[in-house]
């Protein structure tokens, strides 16, 4: 039994091998979750290997800017801090445990929050947070982080780039994907 | 065939010898005489030295080091006074963290965590901390644990080439990473003989472990990471305990020049506790009247905040009281008035929020979450229309 069990394991092992890690989205590309639909911009890298249901795409390489699409059940929305979501919550409460669990990152835990205001995402009152920090070479990234909760989970966007030359250069892209998300 | 228990039981004979080795080599090892042997490395010490100052460059760009110039320069006043032959060698930082935590590196850096100054009492439970971490350097424990680290490490790549299952080793490996228990024992010994030197009342470091120990205990943390290579709390107050018997003499505490220096760091310690959710450190502290003296009327808010954040059953009326005692100490913090308004609103209490909410925005008009309490007392009035 044990045998089988890990011939099954390894031979799983080797398929995933296979499977390409990246896929380059040659046209915008449509992605249908069961709970939410959001359409991908051209040109733009697809990382395969993500846990179900979310989305995570960069450009040029996910050091220099990366947008990620993540979906949450509420017990899981904030895992460092083991807090909750829930439909009920405010979106500055939403975005003030947002900011809290980014900041149990140490790379994160200076994180500076340049403006944060309420959003709709999708038709519901959600969070849009514009934030700022510096890697230990000093260089200074910024980060727009959007969030919204309804029943079924809490849902989040966020895009990651250099200040320098990148944020900027991709942050339209990022609003075209906030602007196609549709909670299903 | 070789078994996974007796790979184990290797292993485990193998990183023992290690740890029992590490202080005969950290023996062998002199200290530093005063600031101009400083810089006469032996073997590959003035790598380690590199590294370190690669440390102190890269947590500086990335901004945990806290610039708040005055409180810095009065660190280093008190550390001049325990180390005066190191004068310039020996540089103390402020890391912008809320753990309980501090940490010397081999160059002479010295870190101490805003959170572990925020529970400091008085200036010989701060000499007690920085004649401890300033014996790492002075001792050059720092070297003395990486050649300890070194031979660990080569014990882990030949067990690997023998296809040792390894991970649990390497965990127990990661943990002597810091300074080992002798180390640690020593540098104590080192520090008790600094602050007597310096007049300082050596035995505050026995309360400065107390107080840490009772809110490690009451926050039900796990010690922090750096913390783990040091010997657990209570071995250490022991090990204390045994190092000042037989000395009774007392000497300065100077608790007023402390609390008046490091106020500010106090406050914003409460601020970052709070952005960063700890709010049961917040709780342990503020709920305990022989801390709570040391707080500017302000730090009810953050209790009410704590209270918010923690949810239990019973916290929305403590919440509530601790927002109303800061309404009535600090009038003028507007924050409060931002936090009351939320709690009425998901009351249903629509007036009292919207007149909460107006109180705030006057109060601080250049609010960051303007746009969100505008949209609340927009609701609000949309609501209360119907």
């Amino acid at each position: 039994m044990k045998k089988t069990l890990f011939i099954v394991m390894a031979m799983m092992a080797m398929l995933t091998a296979c499977v390409p890690f990246w896929t380059h989205l040659a046209s915008p590309t449509l992605v249908k979750d069961p709970t939410y639909s959001v359409e991908l911009p051209s040109d733009w890298v697809r990382r395969n290997q993500t846990a179900k249901g979310n989305v995570a795409i960069t450009h040029d390489g996910m050091g220099i800017q990366s947008i990620f699409i993540e979906q949450n059940a509420h017990a899981k929305a904030f895992p460092n801090l083991k807090k909750s979501a829930s439909p009920t919550m405010l979106p500055s409460e939403l975005a003030e445990l947002q900011l809290a669990e980014l900041k149990t990152f140490p790379a994160l835990s200076n994180i500076e929050v340049l403006k944060n205001t309420p959003q709709t995402v999708s038709g519901l009152p959600g969070f849009r947070m514009h934030m700022r920090f510096k890697n230990v070479k000093g260089l200074t990234y910024e980060f727009l982080w959007l969030g919204v909760v309804n029943a079924k989970g809490y849902y989040s966007l966020n895009y990651r780039a250099p200040s320098i030359h990148y944020f900027p250069k991709h942050k339209p892209d990022f609003e075209k994907i906030v602007d196609s998300f549709r909670l299903l | 065939m070789v078994t996974g228990k007796f790979c184990r039981r290797l292993s485990l004979c193998a990183l023992l010898c290690t740890l029992v080795t590490a202080p005969a080599i950290a023996q062998k090892i002199p200290a530093f005489k005063n600031g101009a042997a400083v810089g006469q490395f032996m073997d590959e010490e003035d790598r380690l030295w590199t590294h370190a100052q690669e440390f102190d460059v890269a947590i500086a760009k990335a901004g945990h080091v806290d610039p708040t110039n005055s409180f810095s320069s009065y660190l280093q006043m008190v550390t001049d006074r325990l180390f005066p032959e190191f004068v310039g060698k020996i540089k103390v930082h402020v890391f912008r963290s809320p753990h309980l935590n501090a940490f010397a590196l081999a160059n002479g850096s010295v870190y101490i965590n805003q959170g572990l100054l925020a529970r400091i009492r008085n200036e010989a439970q701060l000499a007690a901390l920085l004649s401890h971490e300033g014996s790492h350097f002075v001792h050059r424990h720092g070297f003395a644990n990486q050649r300890s680290f070194k031979r660990a490490s080569g014990f882990a790549v030949g067990a690997r080439l023998l296809g040792i299952p390894l991970l649990g080793d390497l965990l127990a490996l990661s943990s002597i990473y810091g300074y080992s228990r002798e180390l640690e024992n020593d540098a104590d010994g080192a520090g008790f003989q600094r602050m007597q030197m310096a007049g300082y009342d050596a035995q505050e470091g026995i309360s400065l472990f107390k107080t840490l120990q009772a809110e490690i205990k009451a926050i039900d943390a796990k010690e922090p990471f750096l913390f783990a290579s040091h010997p657990k709390l209570q071995e250490r107050i022991e090990n204390y305990q045994k190092i000042i018997n037989g000395n009774s003499a007392r000497g300065e505490l100077a608790a007023e020049r402390y609390l008046e220096n490091s106020a500010e760091i106090r406050a914003r310690n409460l601020q970052t506790d709070i952005a960063m959710a700890r709010y049961a450190s917040v709780i342990s502290v503020l709920e305990n009247p022989l801390e709570r003296q040391f707080y500017e009327p302000t730090a009810d808010f953050y209790l009410g905040e704590a209270y918010r954040l923690r949810g239990k059953p019973g916290d929305e009326k403590l919440m509530a009281e601790a927002y109303q005692k800061a309404t009535v100490a600090a009038p003028e913090f507007a924050p409060t008035y931002r936090a009351v308004g939320i709690a009425a609103m998901k009351q249903g209490r629509n007036d009292d929020a919207l007149a909460h909410f107006q109180k705030y925005l006057n109060l601080q008009p250049s609010a960051t979450d303007r746009d969100y309490i505008e949209a609340y007392a927009i609701q609000l009035t949309g609501e209360s229309k119907k």
